[in-house]
């Protein structure tokens, strides 16, 4: 197999011309990482970057009510339920405690 | 304003060097970088930074297909090499014809892109080939390590004088405290992430005062301050 070297110089022509402003920075797009993007959820408030005030409990509550249902089930299922009832007990919402309660009986 | 990043051995830190040149550029300076991963031997630059399997700079050449450009920052694009690692491998090639279809990048580059572009090669490059790299205004940086630095054989010697001669700068990596004045240019040895990411490996890297001077200095010699201002 030889290389084509002819042709090869003319689509790097073709293809200069399309990238002529490849080294342009856009101002206005903030840079982007090679990282892995989050994963798009389904609700607005899971979609919010955690604050730091957030503690453990809060953001694997939210991860788990932004997860797919099926994922979610799976992650909890690793889970230790003492450990999500740790992280539900801490937060002071009534609905979650009669939840709890309910759970208990 | 291309740079070629060479060795005459293997493993001496091409990729790193080229790595830590583009975030110094790029990241702390947001200086457009183009980086062609040219390692036909290899392709690290391109596992470095995580590129998708996909058409590199030797596509054109090799299937009449145009490379994909990785956006890896606003300001860093990088065109990687799988398909010449695959190509190096499997195919009967002449290096020559390799030789001939990185001259024609070196040679369409400057028409597309006004940033840097650096370009990280396999090691032992032909004397001839860097000949003709220099006569197109290509900058040389040659990397060794600390064995450049000890006399192994007449023969060695003479290699190393003979790329040292066409090299704009020569960079010595992996030098100890003992070491560090040896060259030029030198590279402190640091300790290497666990996540051999490019972000990771080249903010380690330059971490370390000395490195990160010998990467200023550097792009100062290659890059005059008429195009390339350190802030």
């Amino acid at each position: 197999m030889n290389l084509n070297l002819k042709k090869g110089a003319q689509i790097l022509h073709q293809f200069g011309r399309k990238i002529a402003d490849l080294d342009a920075p856009s101002a206005s797009t903030p840079p982007a990482t090679t990282t892995a993007e989050p994963a798009t959820t389904t609700t607005a408030e899971a979609a919010q970057p955690p604050t730091p005030r957030d503690d453990w409990g809060v953001l694997l509550v939210k991860l788990l009510a932004a997860a797919p249902e099926d994922v979610s089930m799976k992650l909890i299922s690793c889970l230790d339920k003492d450990v999500l009832v740790k992280a539900l007990r801490d937060k002071e919402d009534p609905y979650l405690k009669v939840a709890l309660l309910l759970l208990k009986k | 304003m291309i740079t070629l990043v060479t060795s005459l051995d293997g493993g001496v830190g091409k990729t790193t060097l080229s790595a830590a040149l583009a975030y110094h550029l790029a990241v702390n300076k947001r200086q457009p970088v183009l980086l062609i991963d040219a390692d036909w031997e290899k392709a690290e630059l391109s596992q470095l930074f995580r590129a998708g399997y996909g058409p590199g700079w030797l596509s054109p050449f090799l299937k009449g297909e145009e490379p994909q450009v990785h956006r890896i920052r606003d300001v860093l694009h990088l065109v990687a090499g799988y398909d010449a690692v695959e190509a190096y491998q499997l195919y009967d090639f002449s290096i020559g014809e390799l030789e001939k279809a990185l001259e024609a990048w070196i040679d369409h580059v400057p028409a597309f892109y006004r940033g840097v572009s650096v370009v990280d090669t396999a090691p032992t490059l032909r004397l001839s080939f860097l000949r003709r790299m220099r006569e197109r205004g290509v900058k040389i940086v040659f990397v060794a390590d600390v064995r450049a630095l000890m006399r192994v054989s007449d023969i060695k010697a003479e290699q190393y004088a003979a790329y040292f001669k066409l090299s704009d700068a020569v960079v010595v990596n992996n030098t100890t405290f003992f070491t560090r004045n040896a060259a030029p240019y030198t590279l402190r040895r640091v300790k290497m992430p666990k996540d051999l990411h490019w972000e990771a490996v080249a903010r380690e890297m330059l971490k370390n005062r000395h490195n990160r001077k010998t990467v200023e200095t550097l792009l100062q010699k290659i890059y005059p301050a008429a195009q390339y201002a350190v802030t």
